[in-house]
């Protein structure tokens, strides 16, 4: 789901970083004032889970993969705002180091997982706790936030043959109109990404959290997360995470301009390389897909997990700094 | 009779006195106040984790030791790049004070290799010139962490594990302990000065000078002091290595682990 640079046009990545931009600070803002201090330091491991579930790739119908993003479990343990601002960093690091998701980008990928996801998907969450038991209804929010995330992505995909085009109607950017980007995104997520989404959210919450009397405010905060179960999760989804490398297919929409020309739709290959993207900003990051060239496969997947991870715990530890000092 | 009195005052006190204070710009003696003070604080702050968190203080001076050649023998990027990942994960562990200082000093440390460096990829197009600086981060991170993390009493144990003569250890003993005692002493005699001193000083490098002698001569006598104190309580001029008791925890063999994995890397990568 992460939008590489040049699928979309530089109007479309202004607009959607102008929304999504100052929604995250206003989230920072919040979350430095009002979380709990004891679970400021969460912070960073919940950006660290939600960087390597995304980490884990799984095959999907049509070829392609997808992965899960784990936004609404975030938004259940730690709050919504605290889950936009794990998933903003965690697809900032990723786009930046790591080649995955474009820079330009990254207001529209924000958008999607790190706004969408984590607010719908956790306002579903407490409204349906009214009739039905609190992990179904957790399962329903992530399954139903993910597809939305997936969905505001599909359209950010099929509008631009649309609206950019030459004048004799090549599309400049991403060519794919909404009649293929709709099913081409969203069979995948409606069926195994949205349920790995979900299962991942309800499993890593009965296992990391616990309910706790006694506080009670809002459903996020009256959860108490047991630190020392998360941080061997996070051991284990790291000495997993080359699994995330057994599907060797690509993700829907995340071709390089070398590869969109093959991609074969309806049995009929693209045949074209679009001039926005034969001609786009390029950017190469230090760790290009989770690689280290001259390191096997896996121990570069393995070392880039960690790496970010690291960046993330650290960022947040800093974030965290600023505020006993600002307080 | 009150007319008499008037008249039985002397002079200089009848006067009309109208004295404002020479603005002084005294910005030397704060500052010199204000650097004193922070390294009392570091050092007051090393001292008081009297405990070394992290494992065995032996370990971490080999591991450390270890580190720091093999970043600087390598010539392989892969090797880095590993070197970097430990790092990375020494430095999330540590708590977020420390982190913000380390962070702070090894990366002043980088960019200013770094503009060494700087020119030999502007005038000869080198694309490896952030190698020297890259290292220098790893390197100056990792002895920041072995720093922050472990006690002088125990830098100074693990010193005599390796058979380091005493009379070195004896002078770093006493310069770790002196550099408290004689900052404290030079504080308060700074703040002495400043109370004291209206309007402006004229010779400023005379009572600098005056402030420094004050304090070898007291730092003499203390020195003479804490050696006869030394003596009377059995001093002889020997380091005994005291074998602690403890057993050997998760962070000694996750480092150890590491440090392995990390010479194997070298020894594949050598020569790439």
């Amino acid at each position: 789901m992460h939008i590489p640079d040049n699928y979309l046009s530089p109007e479309t990545c202004g607009v959607m970083a102008v929304v999504a931009f100052p929604i995250v600070a206003l989230c920072a803002k919040k979350v430095r004032e009002h979380l709990p201090a004891e679970k400021m330091p969460m912070l960073g491991v919940g950006a660290a889970i939600s960087f390597l579930l995304m980490m884990f790739n799984v095959p999907v119908p049509g070829g392609t993969s997808a992965h899960a993003v784990g936004g609404t479990l975030l938004a259940a343990l730690l709050g919504p705002e605290a889950a936009c601002l794990c998933v903003a960093a965690a697809l900032f690091i990723q786009a930046v180091f790591f080649g995955d998701g474009g820079i330009l980008a990254l207001g529209a990928n924000i958008f999607n997982m790190a706004i969408v996801m984590p607010f719908l998907g956790y306002g579903l969450y407490v409204v349906l706790q009214k009739w039905l038991p609190k992990l179904v209804s957790l399962a329903i929010g992530a399954y139903v936030g993910i597809n939305l995330a997936a969905l505001c992505a599909a359209v950010e995909f099929g509008v631009q043959p649309a609206l950019f085009h030459t004048a004799a109607g090549v599309p400049l950017y991403c060519p794919y109109p909404l009649t293929i980007s709709l099913p081409a995104m969203m069979i995948p997520h409606l069926t195994i990404a949205g349920l790995a989404e979900a299962i991942f959210a309800v499993g890593i919450y009965s296992f990391v959290g616990k309910a706790d009397s006694s506080t009670l405010r809002d459903a996020a905060t009256s959860v108490h997360i047991r630190a020392k179960r998360l941080y061997g999760l996070i051991i284990a989804l790291v000495v997993l995470c080359p699994l995330g490398l057994l599907t060797s297919a690509g993700a829907w929409g995340e071709w390089g301009a070398d590869e969109i020309s093959d991609v074969i739709t309806g049995g009929v290959p693209l045949g074209f390389v679009p001039s926005g993207m034969a001609n786009g900003f390029d950017w190469t990051p230090l760790f290009a897909d989770y690689s280290v060239t001259g390191l096997p496969e896996s121990m570069g997947y393995i070392l880039s997990a960690i790496i970010g991870i690291a960046l993330l715990v650290i960022v947040f530890k800093l974030f965290s700094a600023g505020r006993r000092q600002t307080a | 009779m009150e007319e008499k009195e008037r008249v039985c005052l002397p002079p200089w006190l009848l006067a009309k006195e109208d004295y404002q204070p020479q603005v002084d710009n005294d910005r030397f003696l704060r500052k010199s106040i204000k650097s004193i003070l922070h390294v009392l604080e570091r050092f007051r702050y090393v001292d008081a984790s009297a405990v070394s968190r992290n494992g065995h203080s032996i370990q971490k001076l080999i591991t450390t030791f270890i580190f720091v050649l093999l970043v600087a023998l390598t010539q392989s990027l892969q090797f880095l790049y590993m070197a970097l990942a430990w790092i990375m994960v020494e430095l999330a562990l540590a708590p977020s004070r420390q982190l913000s200082v380390i962070l702070k000093v090894s990366f002043l440390a980088m960019i200013i290799n770094a503009l060494v460096f700087l020119p030999s990829f502007i005038w000869l197009g080198n694309k490896l010139f952030w190698v020297v600086p890259f290292k220098l981060f790893l390197t100056v991170s990792s002895m920041q962490l072995f720093a922050f993390n472990t006690s002088w009493n125990d830098t100074i144990r693990s010193l005599r594990f390796f058979k380091v003569p005493h009379i070195f250890i004896f002078i770093l003993h006493i310069t770790m302990k002196y550099i408290f005692v004689l900052g404290q002493r030079s504080l308060s005699l700074l703040q002495a000065m400043q109370l004291r001193s209206v309007g402006r000083n004229h010779k400023k490098g005379t009572s600098m000078g005056a402030l420094m002698g004050t304090l070898f001569l007291r730092s003499q006598e203390e020195a003479k002091a804490l050696y006869d104190a030394m003596l009377c309580r059995g001093f002889t001029g020997e380091y005994v290595f005291v074998k602690k008791k403890g057993s050997i925890q998760m962070a000694d063999l996750l480092a150890i682990v590491v440090t392995l994995v990390l010479l194997y890397t070298y020894w594949q990568t050598r020569g790439l």
